[in-house]
C-alpha cells in the first residue's frame, strides 16, 4: 500500500511539473514572441525608444525566474545578451544593429518552446 | 519535463533488456532492475549537481521516475511469475549429476574458466566437488556440494560420476579375506588337539599368515613413503574440444600423455571431450560428449609446479 502510494505520489508530482511546465513555456514564449515582434516593428520603423525596450527587459527579467526551472539556463542567457545589447544600440540610435538582435530574439522565441513542447519527435 | 520523465522510462527499459540480453555475468549480486537503477542513478544525480546551466528539476525528475519504474517493476515481479521470468530471468543450472550443461553454459555466455572461477568464489575447486551449480538470477552462484569426499591413489568416484578402476573394492575383498583366514586360524587349533594330523596344516597355515603380515606392512610402508596429498586446485586441461596449451605448459605435461589417460577410459579423441581438468594430487575429471563425467586418478604428480 505504502509503495502504490508513493509511485501514485511521484508519478502525480512528475505528472503535474510536466504540464506546468508545457503552459508556462508556452504562454511566456508566446507573450515574448509577441513583444519581440513589436520591438522589432519599431526598430525597423526608427521609432523604437529606450522606455519600451526597457520595459521589455523588466518583463523578461521577471518571467525568466520561473522558466530557469525548466529551461537549461545557456539559453535563457542567450536572449538576455540580445536584448542587453538590442538596448545599447537603440540608445545610441543603430536601428539596424537592434533590428538584427530582435531578429535573433523572435527566433529564439519560436524555436526554445518547440524543443520543449511534448512530442513524439522531442523524446526521441 | 514531460520530455524527460517519457526519456528516462525509455532508456530504463532499454538498459533492462540489455542486460538481462548479457547474462548474468554482468550482474553481481543485484537483480537486473536493480542493477539498471544503480547504473543510472549516480550520472542523474551528478550531472545536474556539478553542471549549473543544466536545471536541478532535469535531475529531480529522472530520480523520480527512476524511483516508480523501480517499484513498478518490483511489484510486477512479486505479483506474477511470468513476469518475474521476464524481468529477472530464471535461475540457470550448468552443472548437474551429469556434467557440465554447455548449453546453459552458452546461454550465459561463459566458458568453463569462468564457471570454474564462480566455483572458486562459492568455495569449489573441483567439478567433482559439485553436484548441482546454479547461476541464480542474481547472478550470484549457488552449489549444492557432492558431499563426498576425494581420495587418492587408484579410482575414486564422486556421487553423480562415474567410478573407473577398483583398487577400493580389491582392497575390501582382501580385508575380507584376512578375517576369513583368522577365524579360520582359530577352528585350526582347536582342531589341533583332537586330530595330530592337522599340525602340519596349521603350520602352513600360519606360514601364509605370516607372509601376508609381512605384505601389509610393506603396503603400510609404501603408503607412508608417498608424498603427502596436496591441496587440490585443477587447471583445465580441455575446454570444449580443444587443449588449453597454457595450462598444459603450467602443468608440465603434452598431449600425449592426455590422450594415454583418455584411452583408460576408451576415448582416443580430444574433439570428444567437452571438458578435462586436472589437480595438484593428479585426480583427473572428465567430461565426454553425450556422457557422465568421470574421475580418473593418475600418477601425475605436478603439484609443486602451480
Amino acid at each position: 500500500m505504502k509503495k502504490i502510494l508513493i509511485i501514485v505520489l511521484s508519478a502525480v508530482f512528475v505528472l503535474s511539473l510536466g504540464i506546468a511546465e508545457q503552459f508556462w513555456i508556452t504562454n511566456d514564449f508566446r507573450e515574448l514572441e509577441r513583444r519581440t515582434e513589436r520591438l522589432l516593428a519599431g526598430a525597423a520603423a526608427e521609432t523604437l525608444t529606450d522606455e519600451e525596450v526597457e520595459e521589455a527587459n523588466e518583463w523578461w527579467t521577471q518571467k525568466k525566474r520561473m522558466m530557469h526551472i525548466f529551461i537549461p539556463h545557456d539559453e535563457i542567457r542567450d536572449v538576455d545578451y540580445w536584448l542587453s545589447e538590442a538596448q545599447g544600440y537603440i540608445h545610441t540610435k543603430n536601428y539596424d544593429m537592434a533590428y538584427a538582435q530582435f531578429t535573433k530574439m523572435l527566433d529564439a522565441a519560436k524555436t526554445i518552446p518547440s524543443s520543449f513542447r511534448f512530442r513524439i519527435e522531442n523524446i526521441f | 519535463m514531460l520530455i524527460i520523465f517519457f526519456r528516462s522510462i525509455i532508456v530504463f527499459l532499454v538498459l533492462l533488456v540489455v542486460m538481462r540480453l548479457m547474462g548474468k555475468r554482468q550482474i553481481g549480486e543485484m537483480q537486473p532492475f536493480e542493477l539498471v537503477i544503480t547504473l543510472v542513478i549516480s550520472e542523474l544525480a551528478t550531472i545536474p549537481m556539478a553542471e549549473v546551466s543544466i536545471p536541478i528539476m532535469y535531475g529531480v525528475i529522472s530520480i523520480f521516475t527512476l524511483l516508480i519504474m523501480h517499484h513498478l517493476v518490483a511489484m510486477l515481479s512479486r505479483k506474477s511469475i511470468a513476469m518475474r521470468k521476464v524481468i529477472c530471468g530464471r535461475p540457470t543450472i550448468v552443472v548437474t549429476p551429469n556434467g557440465i550443461d554447455f548449453k546453459e553454459l552458452k546461454s550465459l555466455s561463459m566458458s568453463v574458466s569462468d564457471l570454474l572461477e564462480a566455483m572458486r568464489g562459492a568455495g569449489y575447486f573441483g567439478f567433482d566437488e559439485v553436484e548441482y551449480g546454479i547461476f541464480e538470477t542474481n547472478g550470484k552462484f549457488s552449489v549444492l556440494s557432492s558431499g563426498s569426499s576425494s581420495s587418492a591413489g587408484g579410482a575414486s568416484s564422486t556421487s553423480g560420476n562415474s567410478t573407473v578402476g577398483g583398487s577400493q573394492s580389491s582392497d575390501d575383498d582382501k580385508e575380507q579375506s584376512k578375517t576369513q583366514q583368522n577365524a579360520g586360524g582359530q577352528q585350526a587349533q582347536q582342531t589341533q588337539q583332537k586330530q595330530p594330523q592337522q599340525q602340519k596344516q596349521q603350520k602352513n597355515q600360519s606360514r601364509v599368515q605370516r607372509e601376508r603380515d609381512q605384505e601389509a606392512q610393506q603396503e603400510q610402508q609404501e603408503q607412508q613413503s608417498q608424498p603427502p596429498e596436496l591441496p587440490a586446485l585443477p587447471l583445465t586441461l580441455i575446454e570444449e574440444g580443444k587443449l588449453v596449451k597454457n595450462t598444459l605448459k603450467v602443468a608440465d605435461i603434452d598431449e600425449a600423455w592426455i590422450l594415454k589417460q583418455l584411452s583408460r577410459i576408451h576415448e582416443d579423441k580430444i574433439k570428444n571431450v567437452l571438458v578435462a581438468t586436472i589437480d595438484n594430487n593428479g585426480k583427473m575429471y572428465v567430461q565426454q560428449r553425450g556422457k557422465r563425467p568421470l574421475t580418473l586418478n593418475t600418477f601425475f604428480r605436478g603439484g609443486n609446479n602451480w
